[in-house]
């Protein structure tokens, strides 16, 4: 029950975050000179007419008066026009999001499947060739740039071998987009018992999510080695060893699920930010998801998609935070809550 | 800019042989250090020589075709930006008329393409011009995809909407003398009669383009509320039902538009039956996926790849001279520019040569007027300013500002995503400062970009212009009319203004097209306006792809298109 009302004062926690975030993006854009209405009249449009057209966008007003009415707007659930895609930005997102998450969620998943045991094994076995490949692995995903690794993906598996699709998306150009029902096409196609599309779905993914995967492992990794390799040492599990408990049940029963809340906290940060920041893996790979509509948005100062974008981005990640924190809360019965 | 280059070079080499893991690393080591972009490792692979794929991938009925961007709106009342958004429209609606093809030779370049003085019937069989007036009779048989007849009521209405709609198309009717919609009416169930308030030579050019499509009124009053009459917010995202050689199949945000042949299409059906417009933002991968016939054509590839595409035996660089002329634009208004003079300098300055080598590779024409070899009446024989920067340190004398002492600092501002243009001013920065200007490069976002522009705040900044419609007149009204929102230079020439407004909606044909020679004279000498180059208009498709036509407009018209 005391979980209970704590992840509820979380909840009620996110409006005001998500108010503040929104404030900022807000006063950013329109700090910042441009505006969409240059881009979307071109030059064949008198004056006048641009003026009309910024009055409509409520763009002649001052900028306080502009955030009321978005917020005013956005209570009811209107994000606004995109001015790029001319479609309701809640439309934009909602086609989108599944994108950007599907891709990010598999991603993390591979990193996470490697990262942690690569980091358990490299501080049980510290200074010996595995805790060396671990470290090379680490620092190379945390150095190399992830547009880089990305195009190396791209020639070797695609151009060279020819082994995966190349940068079309979700789906070949030959293949027809499914209709989807959660937009999480390996979902969807599970869904339907499809076993083809399942598998165009995941052939797509393949580069993508090993690019990104490739970046996000190397924090968790090196967090997870040096908090293993911190609880290893702890009286407690010498202790539990010279008991002569059996070594798996040392390392995970005692040791991980000590180290575990750090690297879960590390593993949040870079999920939520991997949503936001995976930009330049879509813009590679022609992935249609948030990163590249928050690219298109922010070059041509499209304001209703920047602040829908960050509502988003702001909104996921704490509701990441929310879960690491109930997560934290029923491992360590420390945490007061 | 050579370091780039090299780096780029070693890249592509890579591409050559067989793969190593040292090839790998080092391949990466030179993009990693080279590139700031991350296309540009795979801008690298397109110039590449070896590996190339024969056959295409894509069936023999469908075109796939990578395209630089996604859609802004499907309304041809409101298209201005979009290219795949105007090109859908182009091909699922036709108009009234079209242009004559014809095989051109431009530049010392053949290509099919269109003549422009030479206006046939579309969905009208025959047109005849009486007076102020012309009657377009429509052809039997011409039929919206869902079997509704085109009849002289949906042309009417379809005018009426794009001039009520209140969005931006309608200033190709306006501007031709057809100020609202009562100058358009159904004479009866096959005749339009659009009544001009002066006679003029530019309404049936304006007339050509996909923003005068007509989408049925029956199906726009389905869409339409009390708020929204002519249901612009659902043809913003949803293609009207056409007339033309393609219908609209799908669209998916992000991802890709496709069309579909029309069985019934009066003049046939298309020889594709598929045209799959891939979105790919990034131009080297859309070159990559050429490369492995994936893709079957692709639009707006980058100049620096052309070469090695060329080398390529399984790809066709098609590159289409044309009037778009690429500028470096003075601020008549914002010192120093205000004095002609110094505008006369930097004109002389410029290094038009190393600008057409070494950023357009020859993939462009040089350009000497504001309006450009291959429009009516362009003509270069008033141009001066070939590269002297002896003459150009005259100038600044003359303008009093000796070795460019007192002279305000000028600031060159580009488009941050646009190379060319990048290039061409690092080239423009070092000899402004040889002759004593202290400049600098300044790079902006597309959107604070086009909102100095167009709020004539620049100082001095690289920009291009290609008038849609062929037509000397129409282009110097846009360009060099002080009353032309798009005057962004703040040029005032009253001899200018006095000619525009004597000649633009003239129907003398010679004379027009002489007359637009003074007007090239006054702006030559007044320099508001340095011509740097004439880019080509270039797509690259693979060598089975045939009937490509160039229109001015710069969109691909699928019908005349096929596979081998």
């Amino acid at each position: 029950m005391r979980l209970g009302a704590y992840a509820l004062r979380r909840l009620l926690l996110v409006v005001p975050v998500l108010l503040a975030a929104l404030f900022l993006t807000f006063a950013l854009t329109r700090i910042v000179p441009g505006n969409p209405i240059d881009r979307v009249t071109g030059p064949y449009v008198s004056e006048e007419r641009r003026a009309e057209l910024k009055e409509e966008a409520y763009l002649d007003r001052p900028f306080y008066e502009q955030f009321a009415l978005y917020t005013r707007d956005l209570l009811s659930g209107d994000m606004g026009t995109s001015y790029t895609t001319a479609q309701a930005v809640t439309k934009d997102i909602r086609e989108r999001f599944p994108a950007s998450f599907e891709l990010v969620t598999y991603a993390m998943l591979v990193a996470v499947g490697i990262a942690v045991p690569l980091g358990i094994l490299s501080a049980l076995k510290r200074d010996t060739w595995i805790d060396q490949v671990a470290r090379v692995v680490s620092v190379a995903g945390v150095s190399m740039p992830i547009f880089w690794l990305g195009l190396i993906l791209l020639y070797v598996f695609f151009y060279y071998l020819g082994w995966l699709p190349g940068p079309v998306g979700r789906t070949g150009s030959l293949v027809e987009t499914p209709d989807t029902t959660t937009g999480i096409l390996t979902l969807d196609a599970l869904l339907k018992g499809d076993p083809g599309a399942f598998w165009d779905a995941v052939k797509a993914l393949i580069l993508p999510v090993a690019t990104l995967a490739f970046v996000a492992m190397a924090p968790i990794a090196r967090l997870t080695r040096s908090s293993m390799a911190e609880v290893l040492e702890s009286d407690y599990v010498r202790t539990a060893r010279s008991l002569g408990l059996p070594a798996r049940v040392v390392v995970l029963h005692h040791g991980l699920k000590n180290a575990l809340i750090p690297i879960l906290t590390m593993i949040a940060a870079v999920y939520g930010y991997a949503l936001g920041g995976e930009v330049l893996v879509e813009i590679i790979f022609a992935w249609p998801g948030l990163g590249n509509y928050s690219y298109q948005a922010i070059l041509n100062s499209d304001f209703p998609a920047i602040q829908g974008f960050v509502l988003v981005v702001t909104l996921f990640y704490m509701l990441i935070y929310l879960v690491l924190d109930l997560i934290t809360a029923t491992l360590d019965p420390r945490v007061k809550y | 800019m050579e370091d780039s280059d090299t780096q780029l070079g070693d890249a592509a080499s890579l591409l050559a042989r067989p793969i190593t893991r040292r090839q790998v690393l080092r391949g990466g080591a030179a993009a990693g250090v080279g590139l700031s972009m991350g296309s540009s490792l795979l801008a690298a692979c397109g110039g590449a020589q070896g590996d190339e794929v024969a056959e295409s991938r894509t069936p023999r009925d469908t075109l796939v075709v990578a395209v630089e961007g996604d859609v802004d709106t499907f309304d041809p009342a409101f298209t201005v930006g979009s290219k795949p958004s105007q090109t859908t429209l182009q091909n699922v609606f036709d108009q009234l008329t079209q242009y004559e093809h014809v095989d051109k030779s431009l530049a010392g370049v053949r290509f099919r393409g269109v003549d422009t003085e030479s206006v046939q019937g579309m969905l009208a069989e025959k047109y005849e011009q009486s007076g102020n007036s012309y009657v377009f009779t429509l052809r039997e048989g011409a039929r919206y995809h869902d079997g509704t007849p085109v009849t002289a009521k949906h042309i009417v209405e379809g005018y009426r909407r794009v001039f009520e709609a209140e969005g931006i198309s309608y200033f190709l009717l306006d501007m031709a003398a057809v100020p609202d919609p009562g100058h358009i009416r159904a004479l009866d169930d096959r005749r339009v009669e659009v009544r001009m308030d002066q006679n003029n030579l530019l309404l049936m050019k304006n007339n050509t383009m996909h923003n005068t499509s007509a989408i049925n009124y029956q199906e726009m009053r389905k869409h339409a509320s009390a708020d929204d009459r002519f249901a612009t917010e659902y043809f913003k995202k949803h293609v009207a039902t056409g007339n033309g050689p393609f219908a609209f199949d799908d669209y998916r945000s992000g991802d890709r538009i496709v069309l579909k042949a029309n069985p019934r299409y009066y003049g046939g059906k298309p020889k594709l039956a598929l045209v799959i417009q891939k979105i790919v933002p990034e131009a080297a991968e859309r070159l990559l996926l050429l490369k492995r016939g994936e893709v079957d054509m692709v639009m707006v590839p980058p100049v620096k790849e052309l070469d090695g595409l060329k080398e390529d035996a399984n790809l066709r660089v098609a590159t289409f001279p044309n009037p778009r002329n690429f500028m470096l634009e003075m601020n008549n208004a914002v010192a120093p520019f205000d004095k002609k003079e110094v505008r006369q300098a930097v004109a002389y300055a410029v290094p038009y040569k190393d600008i057409l080598d070494n950023v357009f590779r020859g993939y462009a024409q040089p350009n000497r007027s504001i309006v450009g070899n291959g429009m009516p009446g362009s003509d270069f024989s008033s141009w001066k300013y070939d590269t002297d920067l002896n003459k150009a340190a005259d100038r600044l004398r003359a303008a009093g500002y000796p070795d460019g002492e007192g002279a305000d600092p000028v600031t060159i501002t580009i488009r941050a995503d646009w190379e060319e243009a990048e290039r061409s001013a690092i080239l423009i920065q070092s000899n402004l400062n040889e002759i004593g200007l202290k400049a600098s490069v300044q790079k902006l976002a597309f959107a604070q970009f086009n909102e100095r522009e167009q709020a004539k705040e620049l100082q001095v900044w690289i920009d291009e212009w290609l008038s849609w419609v062929n037509d000397p007149w129409y282009h110097l009204s846009w360009n060099v009319s002080s009353e032309s929102p798009s005057n962004y230079t703040n040029y005032k020439n009253p001899r200018v203004d006095e000619l525009i407004q004597e000649w633009t909606l003239s129907t003398d044909k010679q004379p027009r097209l002489e007359a637009s020679k003074e007007v090239q004279r006054l702006v030559n000498e007044d320099a508001p306006h340095a011509y740097l180059a004439g880019p080509n208009w270039n797509v690259v498709m693979r060598k089975n792809v045939r009937g490509y036509v160039y229109y001015n407009d710069e969109l691909n018209r699928y019908a005349y298109m096929s596979k081998a």
